[in-house]
């Protein structure tokens, strides 16, 4: 399993509960030295073991963890490499949304380790839908948390909820309003110094 | 051919009439050329040609059909285009341009956003593509500073001797290869520690270690920078003295080392006497690299530490002029 999965975990833990929390989940699942590279792989047990931990300590259940690690990968400032990447999909959010459909192949230009699962959306304006298709434990709350940031990012209302299948979740998404707050920058072309000034 | 070359198809495109002056432009173009109005003005007040070189008037530009042209903004911030012109049928040329060179730079300095490039131009898929392969080179190279940090950690480890700090029997040999390699001119000094065993059997480890460490630390203070000790053994060392000419001769350095144990290493209120046996052999020097294998080199000083030991302890002996050589 990819250690940018990790690292993304252990810096969700880090900057939204702090580091005895994380410090207790590395204890719970027997961590020795807690430093992920991201593009080594490790043991996926770890990560259950991570993940399990946190349920526990935190008292969420696993759909509403992966939601919060969703989010925070979008609005994380020191990760805005995920959340540039997805802006990079269109200039609002209905033409992100109908993005989607090619984000397991970016995703995989951008890291060929990296994989997302089949996505497709269906419907029409206001009542739209996220098809995830598979069986994955893990993508599709996340994806709620990062579609729910995303429509922050452009300013929209939108209403989300997760139908969970064997082969296939469903993400609905009701677009309440298009426009309703001014959204947040996004320069094309932006240098490292720029996002840094930005996020700092 | 403006009806057939819609903005949304070439955004940054121009259209000349056959006496050069622009007729229109696409709205991207407009946006380089901004604030100055390109329409009814000369091309080449916009956009200077430079490669190929010569294009500089109207009448030029026939020769340069469907030939990829290098231009410029003759504006700050001078930027670059790639171009390909071609013949307008209804009169007149048509000049469509693209952004290659520093393209990120170029979209940051004009402004640009997406919807400046139309959906068929992969200039937005480069820009993605630039900036995730920036953030995966970044992480691959904190992964490799990491890895070179923990290999040098690594190796210092392997080839250090935990207790007294001195370098191993593992970076000896390597150590002497290399001098050996070089042809350089040195002499190899088996010392063995006389009254030892009784430290360790009387007082205890910590004292024995405690000695050891007090020995290593004599060596280093006594020995040139040029030179070199390493621990090879419980109460073994081996020193390489580097022996220019004119230097001291090693039986001297080797009387003066043992002078220099032989005074008592304190520990713990307890003051612990201790000697040491010397054998010496020499490596001359031979240009080109020294014939003299390590294993010979080690031999013949410990043939001579024996000699050294059998005169009677805390003496030094040079193989070749002190004791039967073995060969």
């Amino acid at each position: 399993m990819l250690g940018l999965y990790f690292l993304c975990f252990q810096n969700f833990i880090l900057q939204t509960r702090g580091a005895a929390t994380w410090d207790a989940l590395a204890t719970a699942a027997d961590l020795g030295d807690p430093g992920f590279e991201a593009l080594l792989s490790y043991d996926p047990a770890v990560f259950d073991a991570l993940f399990d931990a946190a349920c526990l300590h935190l008292r969420l259940a696993p759909d509403a963890l992966l939601e919060d690690l969703g989010t925070f990968l979008v609005t994380a400032p020191d990760i805005s490499f995920v959340r540039r990447l997805l802006r990079f999909g269109g200039a609002t959010f209905d033409e992100f949304l109908h993005s989607c459909d090619d984000l397991p192949d970016r995703v995989r230009l951008a890291l060929p380790d990296l994989s997302l699962p089949q996505l497709r959306l269906k419907g029409a304006r206001p009542d739209l839908c996220l098809e995830v298709a598979g069986e994955h434990p893990f993508w599709p709350p996340v994806l709620v948390g990062i579609l729910r940031a995303m429509a922050d990012e452009y300013g929209a209302l939108a209403l989300l909820d997760l139908t969970r299948g064997n082969d296939l979740s469903v993400i609905g998404i009701t677009i309440a309003d298009d426009a309703h707050a001014p959204g947040r920058d996004f320069v094309l072309g932006a240098t490292e110094a720029d996002r840094r000034r930005r996020a700092g | 051919m403006g009806a057939l070359l819609p903005a949304e198809f070439c955004p940054m495109h121009a259209r000349l009439a056959s006496d050069g002056l622009i007729r229109g432009c696409g709205p991207t173009l407009a946006k380089l050329l901004a604030p100055a109005d390109p329409t009814g003005t000369s091309l080449f007040a916009h956009l200077s040609i430079t490669r190929p070189a010569g294009i500089v008037m109207i009448q030029d530009l026939p020769r340069v059909i469907g030939q990829a042209l290098h231009l410029r903004l003759c504006a700050a911030p001078h930027t670059r285009l790639r171009g390909l012109l071609m013949a307008d049928p209804a009169g007149g040329f048509v000049l469509n341009l693209a952004l290659v060179a520093d393209l990120a730079g170029a979209v940051r300095a004009h402004g640009l956003t997406v919807t400046d490039f139309a959906a068929t131009d992969l200039s937005v898929d480069m820009l993605f593509l630039m900036e995730a392969k920036s953030a995966v080179l970044n992480a691959s190279r904190r992964l490799s500073r990491k890895l070179q940090v923990a290999g040098l950690a690594a190796e210092h480890q392997a080839t250090t001797d935990a207790l007294t700090g001195l370098p191993n029997r593992r970076a000896l040999e390597q150590t002497l290869d290399r001098w050996l390699g070089s042809g350089r001119g040195f002499a190899l000094l088996h010392l063995d520690l006389d009254h030892f065993k009784p430290v360790n059997d009387i007082h205890g480890h910590a004292a024995g270690d405690a000695v050891l460490r007090g020995v290593a630390r004599r060596l280093r203070t006594n020995l040139r920078d040029g030179d070199f000790v390493a621990r090879t053994g419980g109460d073994e060392f081996i020193l390489l003295l580097a022996g220019p000419p004119g230097s001291e001769p090693p039986v001297l350095v080797a009387q003066r080392l043992v002078g220099v144990l032989q005074e008592p290493i304190a520990h713990d209120g307890v003051s612990h006497g201790i000697s040491a046996s010397i054998g010496i052999a020499l490596a001359p020097a031979f240009p080109g690299g020294s014939p003299i294998l390590a294993d010979t080199l080690i031999r013949r000083a410990d043939a001579a530490l024996y000699t050294a030991k059998a005169a009677g302890r805390g003496v030094a002996r040079v193989y070749g002029t002190d004791c039967a050589t073995t060969g």
